[in-house]
């Protein structure tokens, strides 16, 4: 039996059910009468299989795909993924474990990726990470793009959307929290492939970014500035965040004190 | 197969222009009044149906266009090849994306107005596959053809209604009305008549309001005739309030999950699965299986008092049966 759990929320032009067997969940079915919806799903779709073709795990995701737009119709059938996630609003100290296996799985991902015109999840945030026999599997693709960003953009986003939460909580993220983005940051740019510009200004850099590509989002973004918390620092927290961190990153070794294990970060997950 | 339910409807109803067949007996009920009915349709003249709406009833725009409406029709499966008939189809808002999606749909309401002014929309969706009659749905013969599926979109509990109804004088408005019959058997009437209309194998897709919504307990007035409690009240108490305040009685009548069921075996259904829906059939957030129960809930009313309740009842203690709206899947 079907059961609907999102529609058309947040400026997304497409409904979510849940396919359950019982008490069983079998699959994720996203299905789109718009012509923004319908690009969405065709997103998906595309976001997945490039995504699977590189992320070296044997998973069949994509169970149905139907894309129609004369008949103003797409849906895509998603197998559930059985797994654990994290909490994005428990902040980055809380979720440091997933964190930095996300990052490392981005390193994975997206090596050989061109730096100047990357893909792109675009919706990159601790939600949508599950965490299946201890890997990390990336969901929900509906804001995939090929080409289009700079390297490392959603490893950023990732991070800095979870620090939001702190900077939520105090005003300002505090030290301990601060060392855990520049550990983040460091292993991101173990390669190199971070910008100058990334490096020095990375939370103003990746503000930036959105700021000025609204369009890859579509109308998401406009109507609702609470899905990108990272828009939402303001200039001064950014100011401050950057000089903080470029000083962190700028030589001496990063000590982040005592790190929880993974287990203690993760929750039943649903994809 | 499609012709043969198309010739029925050329055989036994005029043809009004392209795309209308009526049987000269139009009523009328509709959002709008007569005026603005007869504005909308000199605007028609001049702009296409979305432009005519922003102009004449721009609260009126969503309702009409607005694609979460349609959200439900996924619990049908549809495959693409089904012929279906929409009752109550009035300004499309089902009609359109099932014609996109079907076969053949033919979309049956009272009030021409509402007919032509779908007649728009179907042109400039550039829709082949719809026909409109116009006719009384309590007067909707028994075809020869059947279809595949049917659809009542928010229309069972105006069945017992008699005469024209202009909503906006009509709800919470004192109008001196008579009815023969009880408005029950009138619903069980109709709904063998759809029934009726289906193949072995086909579908009725039923939308209504809980009897039961929670939000008629803490006094929010019937979205019907506009006055405090009548849905849950016994049906002789609803009918001596709706008499002194209205000076009718109370014919809306709106049904619990388990009595909606019963209703629904009466007509000749034999299998019916019913969905919790929040917070209206009209623009669903979250449909539930009945049956399954509800495990997740957020709230989906506006209102901060609202969302404080509808937390406390649905996500904690999982009380489905006060649902604000009822889906029904049923099957003969």
């Amino acid at each position: 039996m079907k059961e609907l759990i999102r529609n058309h929320f947040g400026g997304n032009d497409i409904a979510v059910f849940l396919e359950r067997d019982g008490e069983c969940v079998k699959s994720v079915l996203k299905v789109a009468t718009t012509k923004e919806g319908i690009e969405t799903i065709r997103r998906e779709k595309q976001g997945w299989d490039w995504y699977l073709s590189r992320s070296n795990q044997q998973l069949q995701i994509v169970n149905r795909y139907l894309y129609e737009p004369e008949k103003c119709y797409a849906k895509i059938e998603l197998k559930y993924i059985d797994g654990a996630k994290g909490k994005y609003w428990r902040g980055v100290r809380k979720n440091y474990g997933i964190l930095q296996s996300t990052v490392e799985h981005y390193l994975k991902v997206w090596q050989n990726e061109d730096v100047e015109n990357c893909s792109m999840h675009g919706d990159l945030s601790v939600d949508n990470i599950i965490i299946r026999n201890g890997q990390v599997v990336i969901v929900d693709w509906e804001h995939f793009n090929k080409n289009v960003g700079q390297w490392g953009f959603d490893a950023l986003y990732l991070i800095f959307e979870t620090l939001w939460f702190d900077a939520k909580k105090h005003g300002l993220p505090r030290q301990a929290e601060l060392l855990a983005v520049a550990n983040l940051i460091k292993t991101l740019n173990r390669d190199n492939n971070l910008s100058s510009l990334q490096l020095e200004q990375p939370l103003s850099w990746t503000k930036k970014f959105i700021l000025e590509n609204r369009k890859l989002w579509g109308k998401e973004v406009e109507s609702s500035f609470t899905k990108f918390p990272v828009v939402s620092f303001t200039d001064e927290q950014a100011l401050y965040i950057d000089k903080k961190l470029a000083e962190l990153l700028s030589g001496r070794e990063l000590c982040i004190g005592r790190v929880r294990p993974i287990e203690t970060e993760l929750f039943t997950a649903s994809s | 197969m499609t012709g043969s339910l198309l010739n029925e409807v050329r055989a036994g109803y005029r043809p009004l222009g392209s795309s209308i067949y009526s049987s000269g007996t139009n009523g009328y009920w509709s959002c709008l009044t007569k005026k603005e009915s007869d504005w909308l349709s000199d605007a028609l003249k001049t702009m296409d149906s979305r432009d005519a709406i922003l102009k004449i009833r721009p609260d009126l725009f969503d309702v009409i266009f607005s694609e979460q409406r349609s959200v439900g029709l996924e619990l049908l499966e549809l495959s693409g090849n089904e012929i279906c008939i929409d009752y109550g189809c009035m300004w499309g808002a089902l009609t359109i994306p099932l014609a996109k999606r079907c076969r053949y749909v033919l979309g049956i309401d009272q009030t021409l107005d509402s007919l032509i002014f779908l007649r728009a929309r179907i042109k400039e969706n550039n829709l082949q596959n719809v026909e409109l009659l116009c006719e009384n749905l309590k007067n909707v013969p028994v075809f020869q053809s059947k279809a595949d599926i049917a659809i009542v979109n928010g229309v069972l509990e105006w069945i017992p209604e008699e005469g024209d109804i202009e909503l906006s004088e009509y709800y919470g408005k004192r109008q001196t009305r008579h009815y023969e019959g009880n408005p029950c058997g009138k619903q069980v009437s109709f709904l063998r008549m759809v029934c009726d209309n289906l193949k072995g194998s086909g579908k009725l897709y039923l939308a209504i309001e809980n009897r039961y919504d929670f939000k008629q307990f803490f006094g929010v007035k019937d979205p019907h005739v506009g006055i405090r409690f009548v849905s849950i009240l016994p049906r002789f108490l609803s009918d001596i309030i709706s008499k002194v305040q209205l000076r009718r009685p109370y014919v809306n009548w709106l049904y619990s999950f388990n009595a909606l069921k019963a209703l629904l075996h009466n007509a000749g259904f034999n299998t019916v699965e019913l969905y919790a829906t929040f917070p209206h059939y009209s623009f669903p957030q979250a449909i539930v299986p009945y049956s399954l129960g509800l495990r997740h809930h957020t709230p989906t009313v506006k209102r901060r008092v609202g969302r404080i309740v509808e937390r406390i009842l649905f996500s904690y203690l999982k009380l489905r049966y006060f649902a604000p709206s009822i889906i029904a899947l049923a099957m003969k």
